[in-house]
Order: C-alpha cells, then sequence, then structure tokens
C-alpha cells in the first residue's frame, strides 16, 4: 500500500475534481470513498434536501470568504484555498449540463439561421448580376447592329452619288 | 551523528536546521524552509521548549517516513516558493502569476510515479502549500481519464456486482463522453 495514498490526500484530490469528472469516478473508486464524504448523493427521497454544501477546494486565487468552521477544523490544507461551493447532487447536475447543451444548441440553430440568410442575400445578388451582364450583351449586340447599318448607309450613299448627296 | 552536508552558506546568516531523512541523508536548510513543513516546525518548537536552558538550535531532526528523493524537490519548491512570495511581497496577483509559471514549468520535470512520492513526503511533513499544489496536479491529471485509469491509479479494485457497473454506466453514460486515452 506504501505506494497509494493515504485516504485523506485522495480526498484532497477528489475535491479539485470537476462535476462530470466526479460522477464518473464515483463508479471505479469504492464505494465508501464518494459517499462516505457526502461528495455526490444519490439519496433523493428527501426531495427537499437535494442541494447540499459542500467545501470545495479550488485554486488559490479564491478568497477567504465561505471558509466553514469544519473545515478549519480539519486542518488539512490552507484554509484560504476552501471556498464554500454548493455542489449538486448528480440529478441536478445533470440538468444543469443538460440545459447548458441546450442553450447552446439554441445558439447553433440561430447561428445557422443567419447563415441561410446570408446565403440567401448572396443568391440573390448574385441573379441581379447575372440580370446584368444579360442586359449588357444585349447593350452590345445592339450597338454592333447599330455600327453594321452606319456602315451599310455609309456604302449607300457612296453607291448614290457620294458626299455631295447630303446637300440636296 | 554527523553533519555530512555541512557546508557554510555564504549567501544567508540565518539559522540552520538539520534533518534526517529514511535513507540517512542529512539536509541542512535554512530556519525559513524548514518552517513550511509543520511536521518539522511542530518537532522543532516541542525540542526548543524542552531545552530551554540549553538554547541549542542545531538538533538533528529525523524524517523517518520521507526520503532523500522527494525532500530535495520539497527543499527546492519550498526554496522557489519562498523566494517568487518575498520577490512580489506587495503584489499578490503578480507573485500567483510567477507561481502559476514556476509550477508549470516544474511539473515539466517530475514522472507521475514521483508525484506519488512527493504527496507522501509533502503529506508527512505537512507542507500545506505543496500538498495543495500537488492535489491540483493530480487533479489535472486525471480529470479527463477513464474509470480504469483512475482506478489504477488510486490502486483500487472494483467492487461492484456484475452487471451493476453496466447499469451504472448506461444511466451516467453522458459522464462518460469526452474522456481522453491512457
Amino acid at each position: 500500500m506504501s505506494d497509494y495514498l493515504p485516504e485523506e490526500v485522495v480526498l484532497e484530490i477528489l475535491h479539485r475534481l470537476p462535476v462530470k469528472s466526479l460522477i464518473r469516478f464515483r463508479h471505479c473508486v469504492d464505494k465508501p470513498y464518494l459517499e462516505h464524504y457526502k461528495l455526490i448523493d444519490d439519496n433523493n427521497d428527501s426531495s427537499s434536501d437535494q442541494i447540499q454544501h459542500i467545501d470545495f477546494p479550488l485554486t488559490s486565487s479564491l478568497s477567504k470568504r465561505g471558509v466553514s468552521r469544519k473545515r478549519k477544523c480539519r486542518d488539512k490544507l490552507d484554509s484560504s484555498q476552501h471556498f464554500s461551493i454548493c455542489l449538486l447532487t448528480s440529478d441536478e447536475a445533470r440538468v444543469h449540463l443538460l440545459q447548458e447543451a441546450r442553450e447552446q444548441q439554441q445558439e447553433v440553430v440561430q447561428l445557422e439561421e443567419t447563415v441561410r440568410q446570408r446565403q440567401e442575400a448572396m443568391l440573390y445578388q448574385q441573379e441581379a448580376i447575372q440580370q446584368q451582364m444579360e442586359r449588357m450583351a444585349s447593350f452590345k449586340s445592339q450597338l454592333e447592329k447599330a455600327a453594321d447599318f452606319k456602315s451599310r448607309l455609309a456604302h449607300l450613299i457612296q453607291r448614290l452619288g457620294g458626299p455631295g448627296w447630303r446637300r440636296i | 551523528m554527523s553533519n555530512q552536508s555541512e557546508s557554510p552558506n555564504p549567501t544567508s546568516s540565518s539559522n540552520k536546521i538539520t534533518l534526517k531523512t529514511s535513507d540517512n541523508e542529512v539536509f541542512e536548510v535554512e530556519e525559513a524552509v524548514a518552517m513550511k513543513f509543520c511536521t518539522v516546525k511542530q518537532y522543532f518548537d516541542d525540542e526548543n521548549n524542552n531545552n530551554v536552558t540549553s538554547g541549542t538550535s542545531t538538533t538533528l531532526i529525523p524524517l523517518p517516513n520521507v526520503e532523500s528523493h522527494p525532500l530535495a524537490i520539497l527543499i527546492t519548491y519550498c526554496k522557489k516558493h519562498l523566494e517568487i512570495k518575498a520577490n512580489n511581497a506587495d503584489n499578490k496577483k503578480e507573485m500567483e502569476i510567477d507561481m502559476e509559471h514556476y509550477e508549470r514549468e516544474f511539473l515539466k520535470n517530475v514522472m507521475p510515479q514521483e508525484l506519488t512520492e512527493l504527496i507522501l513526503a509533502a503529506n508527512y511533513l505537512n507542507f500545506k502549500e505543496a500538498l495543495d499544489f500537488f492535489c491540483r496536479a493530480v487533479a489535472s491529471a486525471i480529470q479527463n481519464k477513464s474509470v480504469e485509469y483512475v482506478r489504477k491509479f488510486f490502486g483500487l479494485e472494483s467492487d461492484f456486482k456484475p452487471g451493476e457497473e453496466e447499469k451504472l454506466r448506461e444511466e451516467f453514460a453522458w459522464s462518460f463522453e469526452g474522456v481522453d486515452e491512457d
């Protein structure tokens, strides 16, 4: 056993894990560990008592507020590094995560909608450009026709008697 | 018992405390460093109370549960910790940034097996800052690991009845998403 960590150290490590990892590991770590220390409480029989306060040590940057007396008495790690947090029971945590996921999904849907709108606008612009191109092509052919008429007219004038014709 | 590593330290004139590890190595550390180890501090205080008249502070403090390898690392960490603290005495934020930077560098040079050793030593010595730091390091190392990995890490046996675990895994399938490879 000398290679393995004492229980109080394991507990300190567990205290520093995110809820998701805790819920995953509770099925691997001996059952007594997590349940004994009330890191996660699955007994939802008393429906009013689903949320329980436990002391959750986080990084040292956190303030001293909210340190519970019980924790101080335990004299484990520096009490300034602990801060009281509501750890939700597993069901609540799941609901919370689900809500987050749902919000993110909504965001994604909204983003998709804007993308679709922009795509439509672009298609519309493309059509407009195409129409203008067509119009330009028809102008061009008209211009060509006009040039053709002009040259034929000049030819006729020459045949009818040269530039003097205009003076008549 | 002789002070093998007795060497005058030119940089500091503060009191020295001598620690003796389980593998009979002797470390001489500055009082400020030794006082961070609560177990040593306790021993030292008790000793001083008993020998008020003699006034000798050169007691050799035995550490039967600590080997020299983790102790050397802990002393280095502790010195750096005190140094960073002294350099940024009036700026807590700077201190935290420096400390974080040092800790990140520190972890690059530490093997996982060493970490267990260090935690055991820090736990015995009751060196709170180091213990907190190592626990954080382990937590961040295992938070995305699989159940099997963590079981092995803590040396635990599954005590579920057959089928029981599968049922729980199904029920909490969402917590098994995004798990790293071992």
